[in-house]
């Protein structure tokens, strides 16, 4: 018998976060799935309205945005890792520099939906602006509400909620942003990159 | 001939189906968690994170799913889209439910005498997931929508998911709370030998009744939505008419399964307990 090796074995099989988290996760990603497939079916069959709408996005902001999003998930590994090793205090700084990257986001997506607006282009302009706005928007608020869980566990990593062994709620939560962020990887190229 | 005012589509549908999937889910999936609770001894904890996840999956899929209702009432295109992907993922928390049913009735510690509840309870899951899940599905997606819309399809779909997110649950609850409001733990052996009758008589009615509705709908589709020649709605009705005829007599046998329903709470004899009916 190799008792060590079977305690690794079932650490690494351990699901981080709650079961209930993954399939909320699950049902997101089925969601956005289908908004994905939905976009290119329709972009397909509109070549033209498409490729005009797209090329009136501005993907240095996108490209900007991808930045703050993999950022911020950086900060949130460190934080969930930084909490494991029992050093609170720098969790929490880590913490509040992911949801500053996270703000950013909300503040360059929101000028750009400013911008938009501004030039005309609303929800029903065309099927391309319908799309962009539906998936983007989606996106958005998966994102605000991001910020929202992450400024939960924040005050529950100060408050000594969260030990290397009771660490469920954080993971939860840092599963579900690291889940935006895929999300975002696979918006951007999607809506802005691919021509 | 083409009747001019039943080839556009109808806009009544929205106001007969108001009730959507996610309302039915999630007070079906509450009634469900109290009579589990009561009849399999299951830990409460584990009931409720089961609810609270068929809850939280009908909130995400049915808020937007709802949208399926406003494809053709002049509202903007944005809702075919909506509607089509939320309403498309509203089947998930009724498969859970079933789910749920037979797992914790698998995992009871107790041996309930109250047979029938059970039944009822996992009869629930199923039809819930049938008539609502697999029959909504069907015809929730806007391009196929655009032909059904208002058919028999819609009414097949209807009935079933009424009979099993509706109608069933408070024959659970009946089930299981009658006894106890006249003062036992269940009813007799041969009370609910009667209930189970009835049971399966309604439910096998009312599996034939959503496939003959059916027949009639994707007949109806056919000759009056799906086709370069559209022919009028009272001439389709009348070619519509064998499957009305076959509808009807299952709804008369449905009706045989409401009175055997409705005789077994006449029904006397030995009431069970605890300790006799353990295995």
């Amino acid at each position: 018998m190799q008792p060590d090796k079977v305690v690794i074995a079932n650490a690494s099989r351990r699901l981080p976060g709650d079961l209930a988290m993954w399939l909320f996760i699950g049902a997101e990603l089925t969601a956005f799935a289908l908004l994905f497939m939905v976009y290119t079916t329709s972009r397909a069959l509109h070549p033209e309205v498409f490729a005009l709408g797209q090329s009136q996005l501005n993907s240095h902001i996108g490209l900007l945005n991808t930045m703050a999003l993999l950022s911020s998930s950086y900060f949130v590994v460190n934080a969930v890792a930084t909490v494991k090793a029992a050093r609170k205090h720098w969790a929490v700084t880590h913490l509040m520099i992911a949801m500053l990257f996270g703000l950013g986001y909300v503040a360059l997506k929101s000028f750009e939906y400013y911008q938009s607006v501004s030039a005309g282009y609303g929800l029903t302009t065309n099927t391309f602006y319908q799309y962009y706005y539906l998936l983007t928007g989606f996106h958005y608020l998966h994102v605000i509400l991001g910020l929202i869980l992450l400024l939960l566990v924040t005050f529950k990593v100060a408050a000594n909620h969260y030990t290397a062994e009771h660490i469920n709620g954080l993971e939860s939560v840092a599963s579900y942003w690291h889940m935006v962020d895929v999300l975002w990887l696979v918006l951007f190229p999607l809506v802005y990159l691919i021509h | 001939m083409t009747d001019p005012i039943e080839t556009a589509i109808p806009i009544n549908e929205n106001r007969r189906n108001f009730l959507s999937g996610s309302v039915g889910a999630g007070i079906l999936g509450a009634i469900m968690a109290f009579v589990l609770i009561k009849i399999t001894g299951v830990d409460r904890e584990v009931i409720e994170k089961w609810l609270y996840m068929i809850i939280a999956m009908a909130l995400i899929t049915g808020i937007l799913g709802t949208g399926h209702h406003y494809f053709w009432i002049g509202t903007p295109d944005y809702w075919q889209v909506l509607g089509s992907i939320f309403s498309a993922l509203e089947p998930i928390p009724f498969f859970m439910m079933t789910l749920f049913a037979f797992s914790m009735i698998n995992k009871r510690r107790r041996e309930h005498p109250n047979k029938v509840a059970a039944l009822w309870a996992m009869g629930t899951g199923v039809m819930a997931f049938l008539g609502a899940g697999v029959w909504g599905f069907m015809h929730t997606l806007a391009p196929i929508n655009y032909y059904t819309h208002g058919t028999q399809i819609t009414a097949a779909h209807g009935h079933m998911a009424f009979y099993g997110a509706y109608a069933m649950i408070v024959m659970t609850m009946i089930s299981y709370a009658m006894p106890n409001m006249r003062g036992r733990v269940a009813n007799s052996v041969r009370a609910q030998t009667f209930e189970v009758w009835g049971f399966w008589l309604m439910t096998i009615s009312m599996v034939l009744i959503t496939l003959f509705l059916t027949s009639a709908g994707v007949l109806q589709v056919w000759l009056q939505r799906y086709t370069d020649t559209p022919q009028g709605f009272m001439v389709v009705q009348d070619k519509l008419a064998i499957f009305y005829w076959l509808r009807f007599a299952a709804g008369a046998s449905f009706l045989m399964g409401v009175i055997t329903y409705i005789a077994s709470f006449f029904i006397k004899g030995e009431v069970p307990s605890i300790a006799n009916a353990a295995r």
